[in-house]
This record gives C-alpha cells, sequence and structure tokens, in this order.
C-alpha cells in the first residue's frame, strides 16, 4: 500500500476544520433576483455566513430572510449598520446603481468589506469614489463577475494561464442574453449593462486595457432599446477582440454563448451550441440547453472570504470594475461617432 | 453572346494552374465540361511551366505555351485560372476579350484596378464569370434557405468564423538572428505539396486577402446589402513568414451595411495544433424574429481508428456537393443567360471590402469601402 501523502490536498476540508472561528459574516443588500442563487450556494459555501438582508420592500426582505436563515432584516443600510453593525464584517451589494456609491460609501467607512455586483458603478468616476473610499477605510473591495466565475469562462481562463495556448491573440463572443435575464430594471444605461460583463471579461483573459474600441450597433424594427451592441477592441501587440451583445427578441426563448479564444499555440472553444441536448417530439425537434451548474455564486463567495481573510486582493477588484466601465464608455462615445476611440495614456479619445 | 444550346458540352482551356487544382478539377465534376487544353505565357517561369505541364498530363490533353493560341485552335468556351493572384485578372480579361466564360481561383487581384478592368471585361463581352467559392457547401444552403423562408425574421446582424487551422512554415519568432527573411514566393511554392499554397505569387498576401473571399461570400449571400464601412484588426500572430513579409495570418473585421445590417468576421491561418479538422467555421445570424447557429462542417461523421495519421480529419464532411453545384450554376448562367452565384461584380465587391478593411487595419480607422456605380 501507498502511504504516501496524496499530491491534492482539498483546502476546503481543511478550512471546514479550522475556519469555523473566523466565518465572514455577510449582509446581503437587495438579493433580488439573485435570492435562488444564495440560497443554493449557502448549501455548500465554506467560509461564509448569511447573518443578514437588507431590502426596501418588507414581503420580499422577510422571505429572503426566512429562505437564508438570517435573524437580521432590516430596510436600510443605515439601520443595519446603527443597529447591527457588530454582527456583521461584510455587505454584497445588489441594489440598484444610483444607490451603490452611497451605500458602498457608508459601508466602507463603518468598516465593512464589500462585494458589489457588476457594474460597480453607473459611472467609471463613481467606481473611482468607491475603489478610493474602499482603499482609506482599510477594506477590501470584490466586484462580483459572474462571467469569470462560469464553467467556460474558468477553463478558458485556467489553460490561458497555463500557457497552453500561447499568447492570446483574438477573442470572439456571443452572448446573447433573454430579455429575462437582462438587468435593466433601475439601469442609467441599457447599453452599458448590456456589454459591461464582457468587457471585463475581455481585459481579464487579455489582462490588458485595450488600447483602440469601436462599436456599432442596431435595433429591432419598432424597438426603442439597443437590442444589439457589437464592440471591436484591439490590444497592444496585435491582440483583437469582437464581442456581440444581443438581447433577444421574446420570441426566443433562450439565451446563446459562445467564446472563442485563439492563441499562438492552440485554442478553445466555448460553445452552447456543441453543449446542446435534442429534445424529439411528435413531428417536431428542438434543442436543450444544458446548464452548467450553479456554483458560480459558491465560488465568488469563497473567493471573496479568502480574499478578506488573507488581506489579498480579491481576483475580481475594483481596478477591473474601473477598466471595464471605462472601456464600456468608450464603447457609448464610439457608438454615435461612428469612429474608434483609442487610449491616450490616461483616456479614451475618439479618432 | 449567343446562348449555348442545351446539353451542349463546353470545352475548356486550363489558364495556368500553379496552385492547387481544385478549381479546374471542381469544374470537370460537372458532365458539361470538358478539358481540352492547359495554356499560359511563355514567359513565365520554368518552375510554372512545370506545373502547368503535370497538370495537362494528369487530366490527358496538351500543353501550349501561348494562351491565344491554345483558345483558339481548341475552340474552348470556357476558360479556368489558377494562376499565382497577382495575373488572375489579366488571364481573366483576356479570356472574356476571347468570348470566353470564365471560372476564376480566388482572390480576384492583388489590385482594385484589375478587378475594375476585369469586371469593365466581362460586361462588354456579355460573357459569365464565376468566382470558386463555398457558397453551395451544405450547411451554406441551408442557412440562405432560413433566412429566405424568413425563419428569424428581417436580418438584424450576420456574423462569419472562419479559422483554417494549418500551418504555414516556421512559427513566429522562429528566426535567428541575422537570418533573412522568409521569401514568400520560395516558401509558397515550397508549400505546394501540402496544398497550403493558395497565396503563391510575387506579391505577398495575408489570410484577409487569401481567405477573406470565402466567408464574404457567404454574408453577402445571406444579407446581400452591399458593405459601406469596415474597422479591422490584423495582425501577425502565428507565422514567421507572414510576419516577415508585413502581412496578416489573424483578422477580424466589423462590417456596417448601406440598410444597417451588422456584420463581422474572424479569422485566421491558426495553425495544425488548434483544431481537429480544417478549422472552425461557423454562421451566427441574428433576426428580429430568431436567431440560427450554423457549423459550416455539418453534416460530417467522426471516424476514429487505431494508427490513425496525425494530419488526416477524424470528422469527414459528407453529402458535400460544392463543387457540382458550382458548376451547374456556371451551366445554368450560360444556358438561360442568366448570372452566377458570384459574378464578377459582386466578386469585385468582396475584394473591395478586403482592401478596405486591410487599410483600416493598419491605420486604426474605421474605412468606407468604394464600390463600383
Amino acid at each position: 500500500m501507498d502511504l504516501r501523502p496524496s499530491r491534492t490536498i482539498d483546502w476546503r476540508i481543511i478550512r471546514l476544520v479550522f475556519d469555523d472561528k473566523t466565518m465572514l459574516r455577510i449582509a446581503v443588500i437587495e438579493p433580488g433576483h439573485q435570492l435562488s442563487d444564495f440560497v443554493a450556494a449557502m448549501q455548500r459555501t465554506v467560509g461564509v455566513q448569511i447573518v443578514a438582508v437588507v431590502g426596501q420592500d418588507e414581503s420580499t426582505r422577510n422571505e429572503a430572510a426566512d429562505r437564508l436563515n438570517t435573524n437580521i432584516s432590516v430596510a436600510t443600510l443605515e439601520q443595519l449598520l446603527a443597529g447591527h453593525g457588530d454582527a456583521i464584517d461584510a455587505v454584497a451589494i445588489n441594489s440598484a446603481w444610483n444607490r451603490r456609491v452611497s451605500e458602498a460609501t457608508d459601508a466602507a467607512k463603518a468598516g465593512k468589506h464589500l462585494l458589489i455586483e457588476t457594474p460597480l458603478a453607473a459611472t467609471s468616476r463613481d467606481a473611482e469614489k468607491i475603489v478610493n473610499t474602499c482603499h482609506s477605510a482599510d477594506v477590501r473591495l470584490m466586484v462580483g463577475q459572474r462571467l469569470r466565475f462560469q464553467p467556460y469562462q474558468q477553463i478558458v481562463k485556467q489553460r490561458l494561464d497555463s500557457g497552453q495556448l500561447g499568447k492570446a491573440g483574438l477573442l470572439r463572443i456571443h452572448h446573447w442574453a433573454s430579455a429575462a435575464t437582462v438587468d435593466d430594471d433601475d439601469c442609467q444605461s441599457e447599453i452599458l449593462d448590456l456589454v459591461v460583463r464582457e468587457l471585463d471579461l475581455a481585459g481579464w483573459l487579455f489582462n490588458a486595457s485595450p488600447t483602440t474600441v469601436y462599436a456599432v450597433s442596431t435595433s429591432a424594427p419598432n424597438s426603442t432599446l439597443a437590442d444589439y451592441v457589437q464592440i471591436h477592441l484591439g490590444f497592444d501587440g496585435g491582440g483583437m477582440a469582437l464581442i456581440n451583445c444581443q438581447r433577444q427578441s421574446e420570441s426566443v426563448a433562450q439565451p446563446y454563448y459562445m467564446l472563442t479564444l485563439i492563441g499562438s499555440d492552440g485554442a478553445a472553444y466555448a460553445d452552447d451550441h456543441y453543449n446542446t441536448h435534442l429534445l424529439l417530439q411528435g413531428n417536431r425537434s428542438s434543442s436543450v440547453h444544458v446548464e452548467q451548474g450553479q456554483d458560480v455564486l459558491r465560488l465568488q463567495l469563497e473567493e471573496f472570504a479568502d480574499a478578506v481573510k488573507q488581506g489579498r486582493e480579491p481576483s475580481s477588484c475594483g481596478a477591473d470594475a474601473i477598466r471595464a466601465l471605462t472601456i464600456a464608455e468608450a464603447v457609448a462615445d464610439s457608438l454615435p461617432a461612428g469612429r474608434a476611440a483609442h487610449w491616450k495614456g490616461d483616456r479614451y479619445e475618439l479618432g | 453572346m449567343s446562348l449555348a444550346s442545351v446539353e451542349s458540352t463546353l470545352p475548356v482551356a486550363v489558364l495556368s494552374v500553379v496552385k492547387h487544382s481544385y478549381v479546374p478539377n471542381g469544374v470537370f465534376i460537372h458532365h458539361r465540361f470538358k478539358p481540352v487544353v492547359v495554356a499560359d505565357d511563355p514567359d513565365q517561369p520554368e518552375w510554372v511551366h512545370q506545373r502547368n505541364e503535370k497538370y495537362a498530363a494528369e487530366i490527358n490533353v496538351p500543353y501550349i505555351q501561348d494562351v491565344t493560341r491554345a483558345v483558339t485552335e481548341y475552340e474552348a468556351k470556357v476558360a479556368v485560372i489558377s494562376s499565382a493572384a497577382e495575373r488572375h485578372c489579366d488571364l481573366s480579361v483576356r479570356a472574356a476579350d476571347a468570348g470566353l466564360h470564365v471560372v476564376q481561383d480566388k482572390p480576384m487581384s492583388t489590385k482594385l484596378s484589375e478587378c475594375d478592368r476585369l469586371v469593365d471585361a466581362v460586361e462588354r463581352n456579355d460573357v459569365k464569370f464565376l468566382m470558386w467559392n463555398r457558397n453551395c457547401l451544405p450547411a451554406v444552403l441551408q442557412a440562405k434557405q432560413a433566412v429566405e423562408r424568413g425563419e428569424i425574421g428581417k436580418l438584424l446582424s450576420l456574423h462569419a468564423d472562419f479559422y483554417f487551422a494549418k500551418d504555414a512554415g516556421p512559427p513566429i519568432g522562429s528566426r535567428k538572428p541575422g537570418e533573412p527573411p522568409l521569401d514568400w514566393l520560395e516558401s509558397l511554392k515550397a508549400a505546394h505539396v501540402t496544398g497550403a499554397d493558395g497565396g503563391v505569387g510575387q506579391d505577398p498576401m495575408g489570410e484577409l486577402e487569401v481567405e477573406g473571399i470565402y466567408p464574404l461570400a457567404y454574408l453577402q449571400m445571406l444579407c446581400p446589402e452591399p458593405v459601406k464601412r469596415v474597422f479591422a484588426r490584423t495582425t501577425s500572430h502565428f507565422h514567421q513568414l507572414n510576419a516577415d513579409n508585413h502581412v496578416d495570418d489573424l483578422a477580424s473585421v466589423t462590417l456596417e451595411m448601406a440598410d444597417g445590417t451588422v456584420g463581422s468576421l474572424c479569422l485566421g491561418r491558426i495553425g495544425n495544433a488548434s483544431h481537429p479538422d480544417i478549422g472552425e467555421i461557423k454562421l451566427h445570424l441574428i433576426g428580429s424574429e430568431g436567431a440560427l447557429v450554423i457549423s459550416e462542417a455539418r453534416p460530417e461523421v467522426s471516424i476514429y481508428y487505431r494508427g490513425q495519421p496525425a494530419a488526416e480529419f477524424p470528422h469527414v464532411r459528407i453529402a458535400n456537393d460544392n463543387d457540382w453545384l458550382l458548376a451547374d450554376d456556371l451551366v445554368r448562367a450560360i444556358d438561360t443567360d442568366g448570372d452566377t452565384i458570384l459574378n464578377a461584380r459582386m466578386s469585385r465587391a468582396i475584394c473591395a471590402t478586403v482592401h478596405a478593411a486591410i487599410e483600416s487595419g493598419k491605420n486604426g480607422r474605421a474605412v468606407e469601402v468604394s464600390h463600383l456605380p
């Protein structure tokens, strides 16, 4: 029998044993449509405990508190900090964009670490305010970015970082979101909401900001929304990305995602087209979307908790969010101008 | 020009066949076309004559080093041109001026002015022109039918991915200090044995220029609106040959059509290691009522076996009638005085789009595409 220790160590088991006393206690502000994800994630998340729910609507808030098994349920962050400040270490903010700067500022000044859903704020300037406040208050800021934690993106990033694919050359994304999955309830900018996660993803995969941004859009007849945005990015060293974000019409039932990354030594193809089952019924056949699991939020929460405990920057940090928002603003400039925006050292300028 | 009598055989002169011979071979699949001669100009270098002669022997026809005499003596009705790219249009113009219908290999030309000369010659002589293409692959035709039936409503955007998983000599960065840059023509001549010599000629050409016509022809067939403006990124990312000759092997293009439809193209010669088959080739179409994702390779059958050569594609395309359908398209155009699936003007529009994209890749700006009136 081989008695040598296994080469792989399950650190999560180690943490279960040793980290009970250092559990990160989180208050969730406006869990909204992410409530089910939080409930599912908390069944498996290590090192995190949700201890409070904050929400303006009482019935929704109480339902969330019940499902998350928390004792604290309050209407505002102010009430939370005043009445239960000692009971929490961090807040997860999912509230409307126009509340994020004030809520983040208040929580950071109270010494609470922050997990804020993408987009961090409505503008890059507001995002900078949040980042600076967190820095001054010496609290950790993680920006929730579900795309980075999805299985497609995780494996592509892992293989790219390992060097298997060589130097990244071209990133191609098609993201067709069904109307129900677009967070536009309280968006100040539909375009920003449509593209900001993909822009962050591009910066993450290339590990750089693009030097060139060009964007075009189109809409369905009679639509008042920007239904389709296509963003073309150029990076130093010849890298490029073409990102197509589409808000699906009501008649299209399910979303579609495709990510291709072409490297100098290899390529990765993550495509819903190749991850689809077939349903045959009578004389009709239809595709059945293959689910990718529900681990996204759990991974985010664990990364947040680890970053706080280890006193390090989270893998998706404030600087990343500022970068994505700055690119999104260049997109918004390029769209009506029909010109490319070029990076000039401290800002994008239309060429 | 008078209409050809129905079911008559069409004698074909192959004018220069220095690249892969798939274009003339594709034409000869159709029973209406019959090879009668291979011909070229006498001032061509010896390697050109050798390849022409070899092909003539393969198809059992004479090789004549005089284009005009060959066309006249053998009473050719159709010319098939697969020369070096910079000679494409000149040979095609001479064939059209001699009253021959023309089938030409891609790219149309390395110069837009040559394309214009060819459009003029084809229209002036009232002959048919077919740029060889892949528009009759079963998956592409299926996409066309779905769009025409209105299954996705009004087309809003359309996208092509066209990656060829082929190497092109040594990888980028492999040239040692002091070594001379790789010679384009000599390298492409050497690539003939692998069939990766589509860009053979004096003028170096990037992947966008060599292969761009295929995906752009898909998009043009699906959305006939002219491309008004392009924005492109181009780079040499894989191959020393491309880097040494300052031409792209990876490109992405934003396309803006005249009616507001948006398109895009991603294309590259991405290396053997990057795909098990010829490469990832896909179409994504978005309409007002739905969307369509098409894999160009389908239908295919997967075959794996012990001792399988590394260079053999494990996924075998089936039901592919592209060659016969293209040849038949030309037959129909000749018989009915109709138009071909990719005529001279359409080919010229694609060439103009490619040239605008190359310019955009160099200057970092959106570039208007110059179309004929």
